[in-house]
Formats: C-alpha cells, structure tokens, sequence
C-alpha cells in the first residue's frame, strides 16, 4: 500500500490519506518499539557473551570463546544442567500426576466439591512462588519448623525428620506449587473431550477399564505430552523457588548460577561475561524445548477431540466414592494452604512464635504496623503499584495493536510485528533480565523503576498479543469496516468499535498481566537497585535481613492484593461455566 | 455517477504464487439515481468490485470516478480512503454494533465522521432516518435485541443518515428468510427510488436482481459478462451461462446452417428457426428457450418449429407443472398448464416460437466441467 496523494488533488484528499498515513506511522513505531524491546537485549546478550573476560558490554569490540571455554571447562557446569533438568522433570512428573488426577474428579466424575476445586485452583496464581515457599521454610525447617515439631513430640525423636533443603524437598515443594497451572491447562482437555468417543466404546461392548486404557489415555496422550513439554520449559526456567531453598541447600540450577554470576554475595565481583554465556546456553535449552512444544501441538491437533458446545460432559457416577474422592482433593488443597496459614500466623506477632493454641489470643498486627512504617518499604509498594499498572496497561496496549496489524494489516509488516512479539515467549525470563541489565547498564535508566517495566513489557507481550488475537479473530470485519465507511477514521475506529467489543476480554488479560507483574520475582531481584525495589524484592530482603514478621507480613499484603484481583474474576467464570453446561 | 474503468484486484495466494485473479478488466458506468446490481454466483469478484468501489479494497489496477471526482487511479498512485468517499454500506453481516442502541448505531455516521458538521441537528436527523425505516420506536434499545428484519433496517438507516451520495449494498438481503426477503425486496427499492440516491447492489440471487434494478451487470470469473437492463438480460442471454444463470433454460446443441435475420440452425430433432444471430454458418452454438416460452398445442397444427414431444416426467410445481419432454433425442423442459392434466408417456405438439429461440455460441468455458471459478 504506496498510494499516496499526487498531483492535482485537492485539499480533501490530501486530508484523506491521513488514515493511511496514521495507520503506517503508527505500525513502523510499533516496529521500531518491539524490536528495541525484544531484539535490542538479546544482541547485547550475545555480544557479551563473546567478549574477553572481565570487559563489560560497549567497552571492547574484541571477540572471544573464552567464556564459552570456561564454561565448558568447568567440571560444575554438568551438575548445574544435571541439577536443572532433574529439578524441573521431578517437579513437573508429580504435577502433572497430581492435576489429572485432581483435574479428572473436577472435569468427569460427579465429586462434591468440585466447583470450589477448581476455583481455588484458578486462583492459585495469586499466590507468588517465593510466598510459598518461605512458608514451606516455616513449616518444615529443620530447627523450629511446626511439622517437625509435631513429628518429633509424636514420635518422640530428637533429630528433625524433615527439611526443605534438599532436592526431593525442592522437588516436592515445587512440585506442589505447579499443579494449579498444570491443572488450568489439562481440566479444558479433559472437559471438551466429545463424551460419544468413550460412549461409542461402551456401547460396543468394552468394559469402563478398556475404555478408559484403550481410548480415553489414548486420546488425552498427545494433549498431556503437550503440556508436559510447556511445564518443563516452564520450570527450567524457574527462578523463585530455586532462589529462596535452593541456595541454602546448595543445589544451583541454571537459573540461579546467572543470578549469583551476575549479582555476587557482598565484596565479589560480576562476572557478566559468563553469565551471559549460560544465559545463551539456557536460552538454547529453552528455544529447542519450545521447538518441541509447538510440534507437539501440531501432533495433538490430530488427535482433537474438542466439538463445541454440542454436548453434554458424560459425569461418572462414583457412588459412595465421591467422598472419598472429594476428602483426598481436600487434603490436597490442605496441605497447600499449610505453609500460607503457618505465614498468616507469623505475621501475627511481632516477634516469631511457634504456633500453639495458648498463643491464640495475643495475636496483633503490630508486624503490619512496623513494616509499614520502614520508608523502603512505602516506597517499594508504590514501586509496585507504579510498575505493574504502567507494564500491565502498556502491555495491553501494544498487543492490540500488534494483533490487530497481525490480523487486519496489509503486507509482510504485520507478520512480522507478530513473529517478533511471539519471540520472547521462548527466552526465560532470567535470561532477558540479564540481558536487559547489560543492555541498560550505563544508562540511567539501570537503576529506576522504569527498567523493570521495560523487562516485564518485554516478557508479557507475548502472552498479551497471543490472547488478544484469539480474541480479535472472533470480532467480524465489517463491523470496523461499517465504522470506516461511516466516515471513522481508524483510531477513531479502534477507540469506539473494538476497544468496547473486546472490553470484558481486554479487562482480564489486564488482571493476568497486572498478577504476573506483581508476583515476579526474577525482574526486581536482577535488577535491584536501593531506588526501585519493589513488593516481591522488598519481602526477599526483609526476609533475608532478617525479620520474619515482616517478610510475613508483606506477603499476606501481597497475596491478599492478588486475591482481590483474581478471585472474583475466577468465581465469575466458574459461574458463567456452570451456567453454560 | 459512477465510472469503473478496467478496474483489477487480484489476491496472493497462499503458496506465494502470482495469485488469483479476483477481478480483472471490470467497467461500467452507473447512472445518477440508478439502482445498479452486480449479479453472479460465489466467487465471481462481485464482492470484491464492491469492496473496491467503497475504499475498503485497494485495486491493483484501474480508475474510479465518483461524482465527478476520481477517487481511485493507480496511473497517478491516487487512493482516496474509504472514510473520504461520502458513502453508506450495508453488509452481509449487517455489522450491528452490538455495544450501542438503536440510536447510537445510526447517529455514528454523523457524530464521528471525519466529515461530521457541527450545525446538524443529531437527533433529529436520525429520528427522521428511523421513522423512514419505521424503527423510530426501537431507537433506544440495545441493538443485540433485534430481529434480523429489524437489524437490516438499522443498517439501512445507518448508511443512509449522512445523506451519502452512494448507497452499496452487500448481499442485504441473504441473511433474511424467504417471506420477509420478498417484502423487503420490494419496500428496500420503493425506498431508494423515493430518495432518489445512486445504489449498488450485491446479489447471488438472479431473482433479487431482476426485480429491483435499472442496470445489471452479470459478473463472472472476475469479470462482466453481460450489462443491460433485467429484460434484456433475461430474455436475450449473450452466453450460455447468463441465459442459465438468469433462470431455468433449456439449452440445445445446434449448428448454424442459415445466419442473419433468418437464422437456423439443425438440432437433434431437425431444422429450428431462431432469433436474428450473427453467428457464422457452420459455428456449433446453443439455442437457449426458457421452459415458459415454449408453447403447448391443443391440437396438431402444421407449421415451423413445431414438433412432436413426449412426457418423461412431471413435477406438480402448484401453479405449474414443470414436464421433462423428448423431442427426438433432445431431453426439453416445458411448462404445462395444471388444468390439463398431462401424463406420463402421453405425446403433445409442442410450437418452439422462433423469436424466442437465442442463439449463443458455444464457448469451452460454458462446459459446467471446465468451469474454473476464482475466489
């Protein structure tokens, strides 16, 4: 599209190009935007890691393997991928046995209960990692953790039987925590399977056991496979949990090997170079698991069994076994909200306490009052409203405009608008946050509040412009085109038109984004600076310095924040859910 | 006040190949006030003409002249924007704006146009708009609790509130159901002519097109493949295809053996005198009679083109009964009168009047089996 007003035209077609114009202008900025967000980082990253060591990125253009080398030689380094792959495949195996298992009695059987399941399990998102796993810490410390304690009265030992500082506790822990997003993306797998592929096996005869083995595993095969691959990429790349067991218990992973190379314990120096080298590395890791996802989709595309609306979900009757069924997933969501409640508890004193009834009654927020009165941490939740309003609401912003060049655009340019927002969805967080923390170093926008909006822009784009084309697809043509013809312009088009149509939509990815942005710790811990510190980086610090009360304290600040946020959406869907079977 | 001039759009494909032809080669002129259609089947780049006539497709080539003014032409890489061109659209869709009211929907022409002017009166021209598409009851509920008969009305009443100079329409009335597409069909033209605005009508269906246009243009395979008025086209088809798109026709395969004003032809059954032709002596052509042009004879009666046929088969249309009859070795199709009471096997004299009988030639692309469509 190269037409443009030529000779002879009056004023009024000059006017009239205007749309076009606004139109390109605003698609090339887009362009220009995305590609020093995304690709700006990852060149830099590269570069550096290339670069002799010691030397920080702009300061040489010499080239050099001996990052690469050293990271190669280093005896450590087949631990550390060792480590990472049997961390993230430990964990991911027990969600994922956890979730569909959990995700079966929700989505097929007629368990009580199982509305609530599966909110609760949709609003797990509220629940930061690193929250999770300081109340693990709580529970199952070794020198007053209330578990161990119990157990040692119980059975009358001297020794802590348990601790959360090895790598099966690691595993477990971790493992725990993942099976809400395993259990979000199998429960829609298994609640749109066409029930007449399992019928039309009973009706010719097969028992519900060779149902269930020949047919239903069969069929849910390639979808759980699917998943499994996403959740092990996720996990690699996982940053939390490793952080905050994982270093005291000594077991580095990827993830916190950047961390430690790029932010020393006090009096060591960054070793930027091989940082960047592992952050390449993970990188590949990531990028070939992604590969594999995405032909795994393509495989389960086969095998999809999704038919619409056109039926009725067949419920199995368990008979008496539905409550043993619904106490079981009761003891699930129990031993998830143990460590939130042994939390809850200790941000109820000024001074920690090991639980017991008679210290029921001298609970106080004296530790809200005291935390809140440290300027640090005032200043750190405006950070955090600041930083996760602008990302969430730029976010949205450009992915409108992404998808709806993406999907409405003339020409190769919306292809690639699309392609460069999706790129980011397989580099790990931890290593863009390296990369932009080498990118911006020297600039002054290192240490403010602004640089971790530009990570988090950067890293949920992707999320934002795949959720709003799936969206935007739905929303017929002609109804812009109706607008146009009407005399609109095309913001004016965007503005009254499509924003309002996609509204309920745009509003939550808004509250996925805004949770995300909130619950990160990856960001604010790479990029830390005494002026930008925000909630999760503020809880990790207090936590660290240490005082309990507090840390507690902030994250039952954090967490009820984000129930606000999420649960009420997450009940209106189970509503309309329910409303629509 | 319009002029197409060899206007062509051609969409890539998705292997990256040159790409398909939608339109090529399109022109035509539409009248002041005329109501003009574009009449083919599926795939034929009516739409595409249309979109490209709005602004909402760029032509690849060709020239578009709109009340005077060119407002598309790719020698001088001039391209006035669809937002630009003082048009009202309906779609096939209807594009409702599901978010608005009644009032809303067709006041959005005239309060966020590019155009908009602030001396109007708002409400008052559009409840003036509505009262011409009798909703001015409806003007403050939700748009989304509407029929479909009421939605098209809306949609009308949008693209006509802005006063434009030109009407399109795209396939309004497909989406409606038989009985009220008749009513419309009828009240949509009355409507029009009363404003006297130019229109531009989009239809798949031969019988919309005869009964509400001046000027039809029968499109096909992206280009025109006869213009005139409904008569004209019905009732002496250029082709093959537009005598059989245009209506049921029974097409006969003959040889020119006498051209001009007394033009014949040999048919399976024998010599048929046909309507002036100019088709060469010797060509192979077909002649194209309308089931109801061929006249039944009560008794026989001796004189050109009349023959003997005998009844295959009925089918009792209630006003009608529509025969398959065999001359010889050619299968016809005849309208019988339903008071008769014709039956299978019985044998009639049927007269094939000669100035009924069109000729047209024989093209490869009238094959049905070779019929490439682009889309």
């Amino acid at each position: 599209m190269t037409f443009v007003a030529a000779d002879g035209a009056g004023p009024s077609i000059e006017r009239g190009t205007r749309r076009i114009r606004m139109q390109q202008g605003v698609q090339i900025a887009l362009l220009i935007v995305l590609l020093v967000l995304v690709a700006g980082p990852l060149l830099v990253l590269l570069c550096t890691s290339f670069s002799p060591e010691g030397k920080l990125p702009f300061e040489t253009v010499d080239f050099s393997w001996a990052n690469y080398v050293d990271l190669f030689a280093q005896s450590a380094t087949i631990g550390l991928i060792w480590n990472t792959l049997k961390y993230a495949g430990g964990s991911v195996v027990l969600a994922l046995l956890l979730a569909i298992g959990i995700a079966w009695l929700t989505e097929r059987t007629d368990m009580p209960g199982r509305t609530v399941a599966r909110v609760l399990m949709f609003s797990w998102m509220a629940i930061p990692p690193l929250v999770f796993g300081y109340g693990w810490i709580l529970l199952i410390n070794p020198s007053n953790g209330v578990i161990n304690n119990f157990l040692k009265s119980l059975l009358g030992l001297d020794e802590s039987p348990l601790t959360p500082y090895t790598m099966t506790s690691l595993i477990l822990i971790s493992g725990l925590g993942l099976t809400p997003t395993a259990f979000v993306m199998l429960s829609g797998l298994l609640r749109n399977m066409d029930p007449l592929l399992e019928n039309a096996g009973l009706v010719l005869g097969a028992s519900r056991r060779t149902v269930t083995q020949y047919i239903t595993l069969p069929l849910l095969r390639p979808g759980i496979l699917s998943v499994g691959m996403f959740l092990v990429m996720t996990m690699i790349q996982a940053f939390d949990l490793p952080l905050v067991i994982g270093l005291t218990a000594q077991i580095p992973v990827m993830s916190t090997r950047i961390y430690t190379l790029a932010s020393p314990e006090v009096g060591g120096l960054p070793n930027y170079g091989l940082a960047a080298a592992f952050g390449i590395m993970l990188l590949v890791m990531a990028t070939l698991l992604m590969w594999g996802y995405f032909r795994s989709i393509r495989i389960s595309e086969r095998f999809r069994v999704v038919s619409g609306k056109g039926f009725r979900p067949r419920r199995l009757e368990l008979g008496l076994w539905r409550y043993v069924a619904a106490a079981a997933v009761a003891l699930y969501f129990f031993i998830m909200l143990l460590p939130m409640l042994n939390l809850l508890w200790a941000s109820l004193f000024p001074f920690y306490r090991v639980p017991t009834l008679a210290q029921l009654f001298s609970v106080s927020l004296e530790a809200y009052q005291n935390i809140l009165e440290e300027s640090v941490v005032r200043r750190a939740l405006v950070n955090t409203v600041l930083l996760v309003l602008v990302s969430a609401t730029t976010v949205i912003v450009l992915s409108l405009l992404v998808s709806w060049y993406s999907l409405r655009g003339e020409g190769r340019l919306g292809k690639w608008l699309d392609t460069l927002s999706f790129s980011p969805i397989a580099v790990p967080p931890i290593v863009m946050a390296i990369a932009i923390l080498l990118l911006y170093l020297k600039t002054p926008l290192y240490a403010s509040i602004g640089i971790l909006m530009i990570g988090h822009i950067t890293v949920y784009v992707a999320f934002g412009t795949r959720s709003m084309i799936s969206a935007l697809v739905q929303i017929d043509r002609e109804l812009e085109n109706a607008a146009i013809i009407s005399g609109a312009t095309w913001l004016t088009s965007l503005r009254r038109i499509i924003v309002p149509l996609l509204w309920p939509h745009i509003v939550n990815c808004w509250l996925w984004l805004v949770a995300h942005s909130a619950r990160d710790l990856t960001f604010p811990l790479m990029l830390m600076s005494t002026t930008n510190l925000v909630g999760a980086s503020v809880i990790w610090m207090v936590w660290d310095y240490p005082n309990l009360p507090g840390a507690a304290a902030l994250s039952m600040l954090l967490v009820l924040g984000l129930m606000v946020l999420v649960v009420p959406v997450q009940i209106m869907t189970a509503r309309r859910a329910e409303r629509e079977i | 006040m319009i002029a197409v001039r060899d206007l062509a759009k051609s969409y890539a494909t998705k292997h990256g190949n040159a790409g398909v032809n939608a339109v090529s080669g399109v022109s035509f002129t539409v009248a002041k006030g005329e109501f003009f259609t574009l009449l083919g089947p599926s795939g034929c780049g009516k739409s595409t003409t249309l979109q490209c006539i709005a602004g909402l497709e760029t032509p690849d080539s060709g020239e578009i002249e709109m009340d005077g003014e060119i407002v598309f032409c790719s020698r001088r890489r001039l391209m006035v924007p669809a937002n630009r061109r003082n048009i009202g659209m309906t779609f096939q869709s209807y594009a409702i704006w599901p978010h608005m009211t009644v009032f809303d929907n067709v006041a959005f022409p005239l309060v966020h146009s590019e155009r908009a002017r602030n001396d109007i009166d708002v409400r008052q021209r559009v409840m003036r708009t509505l009262d011409l598409v009798k909703l001015a009851d409806y003007a403050d509920r939700p748009s989304p609790h509407l029929s479909g008969g009421q939605q098209q009305r809306v949609a009308l009443a949008r693209a006509l509130v802005h006063e434009p100079a030109l009407l399109l329409l795209d396939e309004p009335l497909s989406n409606l159901d038989a009985k009220l597409r008749d009513a419309m069909r009828v009240e949509l033209r009355q409507l029009v002519k009363t404003l006297g605005i130019t229109t531009v009508f989009v239809t798949h269906d031969q019988l919309e097109a005869l009964s509400m246009s001046d000027q039809i243009a029968l499109m096909r395979a992206g280009r025109v493949v006869q213009l005139g008025p409904p008569r004209d086209v019905y009732l002496r088809p250029a082709t093959a295809f537009a005598a059989d798109f245009m209506g049921r026709s029974n097409l006969i395969p003959a040889r020119v053996v006498a051209s001009g004003a007394a033009t014949e032809v040999e048919t399976g059954f024998g010599i048929l005198r046909c309507a002036p032709s100019r088709a060469a002596v010797g060509t192979q052509v077909h002649v194209v009679l309308r089931p109801q042009a061929i006249r039944p004879l009560p008794i026989r009666q001796a004189g050109p083109n009349v023959f003997e046929a005998r009844i295959d088969a009925l089918h009792f249309l209630g006003d009608a009964f529509e025969a398959q009859v065999r001359i010889g070795p050619v299968e016809l199709r005849v309208m019988l009168d339903v008071y008769l009471e014709p039956g299978i096997g019985q044998s009639l004299w049927l007269e094939l009047p000669a100035d009924r009988c069109a000729v047209v030639e024989h093209t490869a692309e009238d094959d049905p089996d070779a019929t490439t469509v682009a889309r």
